[in-house]
Formats: C-alpha cells, sequence, structure tokens
C-alpha cells in the first residue's frame, strides 16, 4: 500500500497539509502583514517541502523546513517581493470604527506589521512570536547577532511610538486588586 | 513586554482562515510544474551552450511582456463556511451582523429565516429565504437588470466601421452594466442596484456579486444597512494581473450607460474579425491596477463587456427549454467572460470576471466603441 493519490502527492503530504496549512498561512500572514501574500508565502513554501518530501517523510520535520523556507523567503522579500512597499515614519491611522466589527486591534497589528520593512517584520516575528533566541535567529537568517538585535529594536521602537495606532496596545493592562483574606492582613 | 507582543501578534491572526481549504492538489500541480521547468531550462543550457548561442537561452528565458492569462471555465467554487464566527467565502470574510445567525440552506428552514444570513454551495438553493443570502456559484454572471430596448429602425441602425462587411446583430432585450465597486483589501464588487438608489423603497432586493470570489450575495436589507453591510467585508484577492480574458470569442455584447436606446447604448457582434479585434484591444491593456491602488466605487458609470466563447442559443419560441437546451444555454453563460469598465474622468478601470484588472484611457474606450460599431458619444 502506498497510500499515496495520484493528484495529491507523495504518501503522508496530503495530510501534512491538510493539518497544517491553516497554521502555515497564519505564520505568513505574520512574516509578510498581508493575509493573501501570507497563503502565497506558504503555498510557495509547501511546494519545496513536495519536492524534499522524500527526504522529509516519515522521519524529517516538514512543518520546521517549511517554515524555515517561509521565514528565508520573506527575509529575502526586502529585497524583492514585497519591495514595492514603502516604508513609512510613521504607523498608519486607526481605521474608523466599522460596522460589526470586532477586531479592530488585529487589523491595526496586520496593518503596522504591513508598514515594517520586510527584515524587521521577520526579526519581530521569529523572537516574539516563534520564541527564538537571537542567536537562534541569526543562525536561520544566515546574519549577525547584532543585525538581529538592530532589526528588533527598531521593529518594537516603530510599533510603540507615540503617535502610532498601537501606542495604546503596549500599555499594559493596569492589575486587578486582589482582595486580602482578613486573617492574612498587615496591620 | 515580550508577552504583550506575543499576544497582540497572535490576536492578528486568530482569525486568518486559509481562502482553500485543501491546498494539497494545488501544491502538487505547482510542483510538478516547477520540477518540469527545472528539467528545461537545463536541457535549454546544454543546447545553448553546446550550440554557443548563449542568446538563444537569454531570448527564451527574458519576455519582457507576458502573455496575458487565458480564461477557462471556472470550477466550481467551494461552498461558504464559518470560521470564528466570520463567514469564510472566496476571498472574502464577512462578519455575521451582531444579533445575527448563520443558517444553512435547506428543507428544514424553508421560507423567510429573520434576523439571519444563509449560506449554501454551488447547486445547493433550495427554498430558504434570509434577509442576506451568501452563495458560492461559478454562475455568476450574467447578472443585472434586463431592458427591453425600442427595435432600431433601419435608419438609425448605426455606423458599421468603415469598410468592413461585418455583420451586427441588434439585440432587443439587453443587460445593463453593474455599479462597480472596491472593497475593502481590493476585490471588486458589482452591484445590480446602487446602494443610495435603495433607500426608502418599499421591497429592498440588491445582488452583489464578487466575481473573483464566485460568490453571488443578495440584500433583502434597505439601503443604508445594505451599504453597512458592504463596508463590513474584508477580501484578500490574489495579487492582480492583466485581464483573464477567452482565448477566442464567438460573441461580443457591449452595454453603456444609460441603457435606454438600441443603437446608441448597445451592441452585439458574432462577427469573428470584430469580437478578435476586441480581444486584441483588451489583450493591449497593460497598466494593471492592483489590489492597493484600484479605485472604482459606485457612483460611477459604467460599461459592461460580456465576450461568449459559444453563441447563447435563444429561448424557445414557443413552450419551456427542455432540459438538453437548458444545459445548452448554461454552458454558454459559464463559457461567458464579463468585463465592467469605470467610466469617468477620475477612476477609469476595466475589470474581467475571470481576474485581471487594468487601466482603460479614454482612447481605448473610443476604440471599443468603434470596434463595436457605436458611435462617438
Amino acid at each position: 500500500m502506498s497510500g499515496a493519490e495520484p493528484n495529491r502527492g507523495p504518501a503522508g503530504f496530503a495530510e501534512f497539509v491538510a493539518a497544517r496549512y491553516p497554521t502555515l498561512v497564519r505564520y505568513g500572514a505574520l512574516l509578510t502583514g498581508d493575509r493573501g501574500h501570507g497563503e502565497d508565502l506558504a503555498q510557495e513554501a509547501l511546494v519545496k517541502t513536495y519536492r524534499a518530501w522524500r527526504k522529509l517523510h516519515p522521519d524529517g520535520d516538514a512543518e520546521a523546513y517549511t517554515r524555515r523556507v517561509m521565514t528565508r523567503a520573506a527575509w529575502r522579500a526586502a529585497r524583492r517581493l514585497w519591495r514595492r512597499e514603502v516604508p513609512s515614519a510613521t504607523l498608519p491611522e486607526p481605521a474608523p470604527q466599522e460596522p460589526y466589527d470586532e477586531r479592530d486591534t488585529a487589523q491595526l497589528v496586520l496593518a503596522a506589521l504591513r508598514r515594517l520593512p520586510a527584515q524587521q517584520r521577520v526579526v519581530l516575528v521569529l523572537r516574539y512570536w516563534g520564541g527564538l533566541s537571537e542567536v537562534q535567529i541569526a543562525d536561520q537568517l544566515g546574519c549577525s547577532t547584532g543585525t538581529v538585535k538592530s532589526r528588533a529594536s527598531r521593529a518594537i521602537s516603530a510599533l510603540r511610538a507615540e503617535d502610532g495606532p498601537l501606542a495604546g496596545a503596549f500599555t499594559e493592562p493596569e492589575p486587578e486588586p486582589v482582595p486580602v483574606p482578613a486573617s492574612t492582613a498587615v496591620p | 513586554m515580550s508577552e504583550r507582543v506575543e499576544q497582540l501578534l497572535e490576536e492578528a491572526v486568530a482569525d486568518v482562515a486559509p481562502r482553500i481549504a485543501d491546498p494539497a492538489a494545488t501544491v502538487v500541480r505547482r510542483g510538478r510544474v516547477a520540477r518540469f521547468r527545472a528539467v528545461t531550462a537545463s536541457a535549454v543550457a546544454v543546447l545553448a551552450v553546446a550550440g554557443g548561442g548563449v542568446g538563444v537561452a537569454a531570448r527564451l528565458s527574458a519576455d519582457p511582456v507576458p502573455p496575458p492569462p487565458v480564461a477557462g471555465v471556472l470550477g466550481e467554487p467551494e461552498p461558504p463556511r464559518v470560521v470564528d464566527g466570520k463567514i469564510v467565502a472566496g476571498n472574502a470574510t464577512i462578519p455575521v451582523p451582531p444579533g445575527w445567525r448563520v443558517v444553512p440552506d435547506g428543507p428544514p428552514r424553508c421560507g423567510m429565516q429573520e434576523k439571519a444570513v444563509l449560506i449554501s454551495g454551488p447547486g445547493q438553493r433550495g427554498c430558504t429565504l434570509a434577509p442576506i443570502e451568501i452563495q458560492s456559484t461559478s454562475a455568476v454572471i450574467p447578472f443585472g437588470r434586463a431592458f427591453a430596448l425600442a427595435p432600431p429602425s433601419p435608419s438609425v441602425s448605426g455606423p458599421h466601421p468603415p469598410g468592413s462587411d461585418r455583420t451586427f446583430v441588434r439585440a432587443i432585450l439587453a443587460v445593463e452594466a453593474p455599479h462597480m465597486l472596491t472593497l475593502p483589501g481590493g476585490e471588486p464588487g458589482w452591484l445590480v442596484t446602487d446602494t443610495a438608489s435603495e433607500r426608502g423603497k418599499a421591497n429592498y432586493d440588491n445582488t452583489l456579486v464578487l466575481p473573483w470570489s464566485q460568490l453571488s450575495i443578495t440584500l433583502r436589507v434597505d439601503g443604508v444597512a445594505q451599504q453597512r453591510f458592504i463596508d463590513s467585508i474584508r477580501t484578500t484577492p490574489r495579487p492582480t494581473t492583466r485581464l483573464a480574458l477567452p482565448a477566442t470569442a464567438a460573441e461580443a455584447e457591449l452595454s453603456l450607460p444609460p441603457l435606454k436606446q438600441a443603437d446608441r447604448d448597445y451592441a452585439r457582434s458574432t462577427d469573428s474579425a470584430t469580437t478578435g479585434a476586441v480581444l486584441r484591444l483588451l489583450n493591449r491593456q497593460t497598466q494593471i491596477v492592483d489590489n492597493r491602488h484600484a479605485c472604482a466605487s459606485q457612483s460611477q458609470p459604467t460599461a459592461r463587456l460580456l465576450l461568449r466563447t459559444a453563441t447563447l442559443p435563444p429561448f424557445p419560441t414557443a413552450g419551456t427549454p427542455d432540459a438538453s437546451q437548458a444545459a445548452e444555454r448554461a454552458a454558454a453563460a459559464r463559457s461567458a467572460t464579463m468585463i465592467t469598465i469605470a467610466l469617468g474622468d477620475g477612476c477609469r478601470e476595466a475589470v474581467s470576471s475571470r481576474g485581471g484588472r487594468v487601466r482603460l484611457d479614454e482612447a481605448a474606450y473610443r476604440e471599443l466603441l468603434a470596434l463595436m460599431g457605436i458611435g462617438a458619444r
């Protein structure tokens, strides 16, 4: 039994795609700041995964490979795919409240990500969403840790800028007062 | 702070859902194409070196103007589905109005459902009605308001292109061009009636079509609510291309605003030289309008050009069409490609129902009118 269907690739590939595609699309949306580009990026990477499937299945880590392809493509995109984006010193104004719209913060974050230069965006996502260390990021992107630090710092500064739409979003919520039991109250 | 950033990023993509539910087959097909190209490129390189003709390889690989996409018959789209409380269909994400519910079409719910958004897939339309109905369908066109135009008299049959013996067929029943709009994210939308005209009516019934998403949305709410609903839609269309057109067209049909007079506002041609010239004219338009710069709005007048690869069979003169006639008409309708052209000074763009959006300048528009035998307007 091969388990493969003629149009759905070798054994295990279709199942891998079905299981991990939504997550990869979300990762792509963060790397590009755009849902549509994110899905395109995920599909491009999956094409490479498909071509390398014999080496990745069943003993390799296909998802890690796909993510690495996406990351490197997004990093290189600073010079190519999304070049037409013009980085701006000021982040976009918050969109007016839309009817039925309950996800304005999400849209603001995506809009803010889009405004970041691609390399800053990639480092920000790997550092804060992927939880990688600066050394791991530098290793994955083939650059120095200094580059990683500077890109991450600039990205955070841009997102936190006082006149930026996310300035308020970075404010930590006030902690809720915790009632203290009478027996432990300090006089 | 790290946790806050992580939380914001998580939130940003929490409701991001793929446009394609299961892309395995697409990925495999693209992978095979990539492999074939790699093999072909290697073979070309070997040939070029063997022949000493490096220039040959360069000519083969460097094509400054890619050929326009050729429109095929669209496949069946996936049915709308609900993801994180929003309706995802084609390239569109559509919030459910607060207090409303989503209902699938089906016998248990026949009749009008109040405060409900009805979703249905291709061929699934049943007996349920709702104020908002969203259906994915490969038959989004032709649609629009049909007008019975006065038959032209021989003396006003309109100018034919000079020196041509082309056959122009003047029709009496003509379909009006829809109102064009640009949805957030850049996907075009076509409305039968502009929402401003839908205010204050006794019975509201409008249709919004998202051709690239193969979606037809029926709106039975007043014009204000229609506009609010339209404004809430978010789209993520693919990067724009040149107009996707059929390779050949058996029939071309042009409706201009205001659609009132047969000769002046409407023309239909089955002449292959004319339809070929129209296709060549559209293929020459290379100023692509990307999703960020699309500008068409409801307030603009629009023209409608319909290209059919097969001639639409006439309705039978007596009785109702039998199954084979109906199937033939349906197949001809599915073969149609509709081009809408936003007119006016501020924003001139043409959109194909099969994908693609370009600027269409005044000279090109005039040429189109002349080709179709409609004089200067």
